[in-house]
């Protein structure tokens, strides 16, 4: 499907540990992603996914681990370089984070005005370009509350794409979000991996993931089990755990071919 | 919109604070004043200081060739704020006494000032029993005669009364007219006011010796004091004096 | 009654210009207030355990000691202590706004630490610093939420405004006290006072009433 040859790595990350009180929530985890590949985190709940997302771009401090994005190990003690870092690595919330004074166009424009000093005119009509991208043409100045969890889903991803992320963390995108509303944000997503975004994503919509994710890692109790293509991880998974896991989730949703 | 109020705010902020030592070149001498004290000092209908030191110290000013400007504030603090040049000077029927002259200098006294007691106008009760029967008597908070009633008939507790302090003298009054308390004790000057103003009577002197008034100086400024002296005695001595008596109904 | 009603009509031209005294005061208080106890309010829910503590200290003084306490503390203390020469309005204004600024970082710690934490993050995760997040997201937000309780803190300085006239400012109560000594005309004088109080009361908290829904974030229930 993609281009072979030399594989640039974007992001990688080592031996990530997070520990709240005595408990490890991840535990040395370790993943690399190429430029233009998408990984995909399943897991049961409370498995540290989020967390580990989260520890990706430093908004929890790992305890324990190094990162690097493209090549370059990031220093996140010193404020300038993760500042830097992270305005090359998108974040989606599971429940958006959309900024709730602002409008939608707001909320794209301002980290592009505050934080890469465009000029008024240029934010405005980059915030505009990326709204029409993700289809929000017409709800430009609604501000979040007048908008349906869809609709702000999209604009996060707006806002996230605005700043030319490297590389996207979605964690759960559509898991606060009615069934009617998750396929508008999923046609948005898949459209971004046709494009070639690298990504890595936490879900439980695991028929979607599997047609999207270049590779499934399967976390349990902040370890990643394992790692491997969506079928092979679904259907001939080497543990038993995560074999388990699948059978539930696929019996569940019915949605695996 | 927002950042515009704040913006408004800041600035109020910043302006509030300097509107406050806006002063002009010239150097103005600012006299603190009891507005509380008719007739010595109070504020007229349009807001304006006025009153026997007042109109005072303006001649002794234009005589000396100095300006002045008058400014109410309270009588409990007077003292303090002179020293701390809040003010420069206090005409405004303050009597010498040793305890003040400890702390600023007077000027020549000026005017004979005696205290008496103020009660209600039909009442029969004379100075002695006034003062007695577990009456209340009112007196205004840092004044000489709350001192002098203090140290002379309530610690050596041969009188059996007891003492209420007041922010200014009329509201002693107005309590008395109110009868919450059974007399006001206060100098004559302003006694006299609230007679003609109030259903009260002057019931007579209680035993503390008379008083000179005078303007105070901070210490230090002894070139000022002798300004004052020189146009005091120059006032005492011309006609005017005698028509801001009149003016004033003093005497 | 009639004699009241000249009583009040003799007075009121000066006591209104007394209103502009007190107003100036509490425009000027509110206003250092605002500033200052926003830094408070950021510091205590931002800062390092240091900052915390000092600033948990501060406000503990200023609330904890009396107003007419603090003014003479500051009017005759302090400031002649340090050699600054202030007015007295200065110095009420000064007073009253560091109280003020004591009770509005509260009203302002209160508004921050009701925004879900996930703001902060999104904000985070765009790259902005705190500060900038703090300036650009945190505050527009939590200072829309703290209008109602600042607008309760407005009719509070503007009550205590009135102590300033135990520093001879020349605000209504000072002005009504004045009048009343040369008048002997209590009553209706305090009464007058109270009514301007109650006037400038309204005035306060409707304007805030306006100014909260002009701000209000379309789309939001109340
Ligand atoms: N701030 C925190 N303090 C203490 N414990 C935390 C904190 N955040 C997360 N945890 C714990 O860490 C563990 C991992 O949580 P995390 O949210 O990363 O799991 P998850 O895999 O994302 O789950 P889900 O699928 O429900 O989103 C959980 O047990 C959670 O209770
Ligand atoms: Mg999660």
């Amino acid at each position: 499907m993609r281009a072979m040859g030399e594989q640039k790595e974007v992001l990688k990350v080592e031996k990530v540990t997070k520990k709240y009180a005595s408990k490890e929530v991840v535990k040395e985890a370790s993943l690399a992603v190429n430029e233009g590949e998408i990984k995909v985190l399943i897991g049961p709940s409370g498995g540290g996914k989020s967390t580990l997302l989260q520890c990706i771009n430093f908004l929890v401090t790992p305890d324990k681990g190094r990162i690097w994005l493209e090549g370059k190990e990031v220093l996140h003690s010193q404020k300038k370089n993760l500042y830097e870092y992270r305005q090359k690595v998108g974040m989606i919330f599971q429940d958006f984070n959309l900024f709730d004074h602002l409008t939608a166009l707001g909320n794209v424009e301002i980290a592009l005005l505050k934080v890469r000093k465009m000029t008024k005119k240029d934010a405005r009509d980059r915030a505009v370009a990326e709204l029409e991208r993700v289809g929000l043409r017409d709800h430009i100045r609604k501000y979040p509350a007048q908008l349906s969890g869809g609709q702000k889903q999209r604009v996060s991803i707006a806002r996230a794409l605005a700043m030319d992320p490297k590389v996207m963390l979605l964690d759960e995108p559509t898991s606060a979000l009615d069934p009617e509303l998750i396929t508008e944000v999923h046609a948005v997503i898949k459209a971004l991996g046709a494009e070639g975004m690298t990504m890595v994503m936490a879900t439980h919509q695991i028929g979607f993931a599997s047609h999207l994710a270049d590779e499934m890692l399967f976390m349990e109790d902040g370890i990643i089990v394992e790692t491997g293509a969506p079928a092979k991880l679904l259907l001939q998974a080497e543990y038993a755990r995560t074999r388990e896991f699948c059978a539930k989730l696929t019996g569940r949703y019915g949605e695996t071919r | 919109m927002a950042k515009r109020i704040l913006l408004f705010l800041v600035i109020s902020a910043a302006m509030a604070l300097t509107i406050g030592p806006a002063f002009s070149q010239d150097k103005v001498y600012v006299n603190g004043i009891d507005a509380n004290f008719p007739p010595f000092a109070f504020v007229d209908k349009n807001g304006n200081p006025d009153g026997f030191d007042v109109k005072a110290l303006d001649w002794i000013a234009k005589d000396q060739g100095f300006k002045v400007k008058h400014q109410p504030m309270d009588w409990d603090g007077i003292i303090p704020s002179l020293n701390a040049k809040k003010i420069d000077m206090i005409a405004s029927g303050m009597s010498i006494t040793d305890k003040r002259r400890e702390q600023v200098n007077f000027s020549i006294p000026y005017y004979k000032i005696t205290q008496v007691l103020v009660a209600l106008k039909d009442s029969k009760l004379t100075v002695d029993q006034l003062l007695d029967q577990g009456n209340k008597v009112g007196v205004q908070r840092g004044t000489t005669e709350a001192k002098w009633i203090e140290e002379n008939l309530i610690k050596k507790g041969k009188k059996n009364f007891s003492l209420l302090y007041y922010d200014s003298a009329p509201l002693a009054v107005e309590d008395v007219v109110n009868g919450r308390i059974a007399a006001a004790a206060m100098d004559d000057a302003p006694a006299k006011d609230a007679v003609k103003k109030k259903p009260v009577r002057i019931v007579g002197t209680f035993g503390m010796p008379d008083e000179d008034f005078g303007y105070a100086v901070r210490k230090a400024d002894t070139e000022l004091l002798d300004k004052i002296n020189t146009g005091l005695k120059k006032l005492m001595a011309c006609p005017y004096w005698q028509e801001l008596k009149v003016k004033y109904e003093l005497d | 009654m009639l004699e009241y009603l000249t009583a009040i009509g003799d007075a009121l031209p000066y006591l209104l210009q007394g209103s502009l005294v007190t107003i100036a005061l509490v425009v000027g208080a509110m206003a250092l207030g605002l500033v200052i106890g926003i830094l408070l309010a950021v510091g205590l829910v931002y800062g390092p355990p240091y900052i915390r503590a000092l600033f948990s200290m501060y406000v503990w003084f200023f609330r904890g000691v009396p107003l007419l306490v603090l003014l003479f503390l500051f009017y005759f203390g302090l400031f002649t202590l340090v050699g600054i020469n202030i007015s007295a309005f200065t110095a009420a204004v000064i007073v009253l706004g560091l109280i003020s600024s004591a009770y509005q970082s509260q009203i302002f710690r209160g508004g921050i630490l009701s925004l879900p934490e996930g703001q902060l993050k999104a904000a985070r995760a765009l790259g902005m610093s705190d500060g900038k997040a703090i300036c650009s997201i945190v505050l527009p937000q939590a200072l829309r939420l703290s209008i109602p309780g600042w607008s309760n803190e407005y009719s509070i300085v503007l009550k205590d405004s009135a102590i300033a006239y135990a520093l001879g400012v020349a605000e209504v109560m000072a002005r009504a006290h004045f009048v009343a000594s040369r008048t002997y005309q209590h009553l209706p004088l305090y009464f007058t006072a109270g009514v301007i109080f109650l006037i400038l009361t309204y005035m306060g908290t409707k304007a805030l009433r306006v100014l909260e829904e002009r701000l209000r974030i379309p789309g939001y229930m109340r």
